[in-house]
């Protein structure tokens, strides 16, 4: 008996030490009185080992990569998104914000980007957001708002945070995104790199999948048809950009992320699905006065010049996923391109 | 059900406590069956039937042989349990099959057989196997027939091994179930011990490989040759760790209870020939097919070249067992090739014992040969036809261009394999393989669970060889 216990204790030494190294942290929040909302705290390292392999240093305002973001007197440039923006697969020198810092110092501008950016996060979010980072950020220059899907942009149920809906008209409700678990909880398993406890948590099954009755498994019929009421969509972008208008002076572009080249079927696809509804959305963006950048040559030339993808990682299929360091590069240098273009610095 | 689902875990427990607290042997072994049935019936109620339909043949028809010694009426019984077995299998598994490729001839000549909706009963070809081993044995009378139907019940859907084998020979389980087996603790520590190696193999290893292979394989147009040796490495590994992952929970679960089933791998990717190779990997078919079909046909016992005939139709059934495809056909024929090649070569440094005198071959590059026939094999054996196979053997072998993909865990997984194979091989010490009394292995075991736990994959994951 003294044998087992001291194995399995062993074995649980032997475990911490490979989830410090190979599994995902779990990211410690606190609620920010000025932004009235959460957010990671300053001076946590997040790490990402499941796709990709990057480190991010969370600072004020749980802005990955820099340590104070109020403090900065530069111009600055925010970067609006999802986790294509947070960006934790890789490290923070390499995520869209720096490089574009970097590009922007090699060319003599003093010019700072940061990242807003949180998994799952879409324009609805961004504009409750955007006055409040800019009261605390009063050189912001412009917004540049990171989109990859329909969702982003159109009215949409079942998400965390804030939500854009079309019925009975359309409308933005302020929804606050909670951290999952006691924060407490988070962090003490962060302080003491615990993460294997919370790895062993979520690969916990749900009670309700359990099944013990015998076979066959009848088939799951997915449910037809939308269950929201039909909307218009170009009312839709409208009404997101009239609101989006009215939330800031400040100049919006926004910068489509596509997901070609795709490796499909043996082939590489360099069709993108959503280029019929971006080439609207980016007509109704000028109308209002909103910038728009499509990266969807950016992607294609660079994989066509190197045979590399902008997304996918050594240890994920290639061309799917977040971007990675190259794809990251990329998103800032079209950024620089445009904000020189245009005089935006 | 698979062992890797939590469900299998209460399963397993309840069954275990049960067995603990109950003495009786008949009602032990009845416990043992209907834990059994509601093993299978968990994937499908339905296809139950089938394995009744067989319990109740060969279990009859054994008991038919005894009473005879007329060798026409035992051929009579032999040959029904043969079409009854045979045939069930047949439709089954092959009906479609079959019908698909002589489609080709039927449609000139306005035949038009269309296919079925078939659904293939999980674990028919490993069930089918036992259950006429049993009855070609009887017949032979090299076994006594079964008196218990409730014996033989358990035997043909003893749940550990029913659905993906080892195929267990009548002669080896049968005699187990005649007494009371006590749940022991030796028994206990060296199931799980068998159980946690073979789960690790199977989610660990196999299952993070799949993540790497299956998009490499059905993209393998776009992926050059150095990605493709590297996936066909892995999935050398993988339906190694996934087939032998399954076998030792089996046997593990087995040992735990008190029975014991047959190893059915040892170390195959060590093998120096093909024919070692064949000995060691998935050894309750290969020992089958010598037994019940090579041996019968003649074996080696009528000449050279039949001896090559019959490899050779011993291997292509061998791969049209695996599945109802031409590939596993081809697969199947392409070992019995390698094998006939091996036995010429094996003559003939026989026959110029003078010429050959003093050359030895290194063991290494037997080694390298035996595994590049092997590696080949798999191409065929995991592509989805023919034109994808080759295009994979061509991209493999002429270096194709393409996108690169060095995964770093298939790549730590190839070392610990290569490493392991080398430690095993010139048996320099017996640390991988976890002695059951040494003082580091439940500490390992333990570490074993953890990382199946906290890596294990998302998604379903069945094993490769329930299609089979």
């Amino acid at each position: 008996m003294k044998k087992i216990a001291c194995s399995f204790l062993f074995s649980i030494g032997f475990t911490w030490l490979v989830s410090a190294i190979f599994i995902d942290t779990i990211e410690p929040y606190e609620w920010h009185p000025g932004l009235k909302k959460y957010v990671r705290v300053a001076g946590t390292v997040n790490r990402e080992r499941n796709e990709g392999w990057g480190s991010s240093v969370s600072g004020a305002l749980g802005i990955h990569g820099i340590p104070d973001i109020t403090k900065i007197q530069s111009r600055k440039i925010a970067i609006w998104g999802d986790s294509f923006v947070e960006a934790i697969q890789v490290d923070d020198d390499k995520k869209i914000a720096q490089v574009f810092t970097k590009i922007s110092a090699e060319n003599g501008l003093d010019l700072v980007a940061f990242g807003v950016g949180a998994l799952g996060g879409a324009v609805v979010d961004y504009y409750f957001d955007l006055p409040k980072y800019e009261r605390l950020n009063p050189t912001i220059a412009a917004h540049f708002i990171l989109i990859n899907h329909r969702r982003d942009v159109l009215p949409g149920k079942k998400r965390r945070g804030s939500l854009f809906v079309a019925d009975p008209e359309f409308k933005f409700i302020l929804k606050q995104r909670e951290p999952q678990g006691p924060l407490f909880l988070r962090k003490l398993i962060y302080d003491l790199d615990l993460n294997f406890l919370f790895a062993l948590a979520k690969s916990m099954p749900d009670l309700k999948d359990f099944r013990f009755a015998i076979g066959p498994v009848p088939q799951r019929i997915k449910a037809q048809g939308h269950s929201q009421k039909a909307y218009d969509e170009k009312a839709a972008l409208r009404f997101l950009f009239e609101k989006l208008a009215a939330q800031t002076s400040l100049p919006i572009v926004f910068v489509y992320v596509p997901r070609v080249p795709e490796l499909r079927d043996g082939r590489f696809d360099f069709t993108d699905p959503l280029a019929p509804f971006m080439k609207d959305f980016s007509k109704m963006a000028k109308t209002h006065g909103m910038g728009f950048i499509s990266l969807e040559q950016w992607f294609i030339g660079f994989h066509q010049r190197t045979g590399r993808f902008h997304s996918g990682f050594i240890n994920s299929k290639p061309g799917e996923g977040h971007l990675n360091e190259d794809g990251n590069r990329l998103v800032a240098e079209a950024i620089f391109n445009y904000i020189s273009e245009e005089n935006l610095h | 059900m698979l062992f890797t689902q939590i469900e299998f875990a209460f399963f397993i427990i309840t069954v275990l406590l049960y067995l603990f607290w109950m003495k009786n042997n008949t009602a032990r072994k009845g416990l043992i069956l209907v834990a059994s049935y509601y093993f299978y019936a968990y994937w499908d109620y339905r296809f139950l039937c089938l394995i009744l339909v067989s319990t109740i043949v060969d279990y009859s028809i054994g008991l038919q042989l005894t009473k005879t010694l007329n060798l026409t009426r035992r051929r009579f019984f032999l040959i029904s349990s043969l079409v009854v077995n045979l045939g069930i299998l047949f439709f089954f598994k092959y009906f479609n099959f079959f019908i698909s490729s002589f489609q080709v001839i039927l449609t000139p000549l306005n035949l038009n057989v269309s296919t079925l909706n078939i659904i293939l009963p999980v674990g028919i070809s490993f069930y089918t196997f036992q259950t006429l081993s049993y009855t070609i044995d009887v017949y032979n009378k090299k076994i006594e027939p079964c008196t218990s139907l409730l014996d033989f019940a358990v035997f043909v859907a003893f749940f550990p091994q029913l659905v993906a084998g080892p195929i267990v020979r009548a002669s080896h389980f049968l005699p187990q179930l005649r007494q009371y087996v006590p749940l022991t603790k030796t028994n206990f520590l060296e199931g799980s011990r068998i159980f946690v190696i073979g789960m690790f193999k199977k989610v660990f290893v196999a299952d993070r490989l799949a993540m790497f292979i299956d998009p490499v394989i059905s993209n393998a147009a776009a992926f050059d040759g150095a990605t493709l040796w590297l996936a066909m490495f892995a999935y050398s590994i993988q339906i190694y760790c996934d087939f032998s992952g399954y076998s030792d929970m089996a046997i593990g679960i087995s040992r735990i209870m008190g029975y014991d089933l047959n190893i059915n791998f040892n170390f195959p990717y060590i093998a120096k020939s093909i024919g070692d190779f064949w000995r060691r990997w998935h050894i309750s078919l290969s020992t089958w097919i010598r037994d019940y079909l090579y041996i019968p046909m003649g074996g080696n016992r009528k000449g050279q070249r039949r001896t090559y005939i019959n490899t050779f139709v011993a291997m292509a059934l061998c791969g049209l067992w695996h599945g109802a495809a031409w590939t596993f056909v081809f697969w199947g024929i392409w070992h019995g090739f390698a094998l006939i090649v091996h036995r010429y070569w094996q003559n003939i440094k026989m026959e110029k014992a003078v010429l050959f005198q003093g050359i030895q071959f290194p063991r290494i590059a037997n080694w390298g040969l035996t595994m590049t026939v092997v590696l080949t094999g798999w191409v065929f054996f995991r592509a989805q036809d023919f034109s994808q196979a080759m295009l994979i053997l061509q991209k493999m072998f002429l270096l194709g261009e393409g996108v690169s993909w060095m995964h770093p865990f298939v790549l730590f997984i190839l070392i610990l394999t290569v490493l392991v194979h080398v430690i095993h091989d010139l048996n320099i010490t017996k640390l991988h393989m976890l002695p059951v009394n040494a003082w580091y292995t439940p500490a390992i075991l333990f570490c074993l669970i953890w990382l199946v736990v906290l890596f294990y994959p998302k998604g379903f994951q069945p094993f490769i060889y329930f299609q089979f």
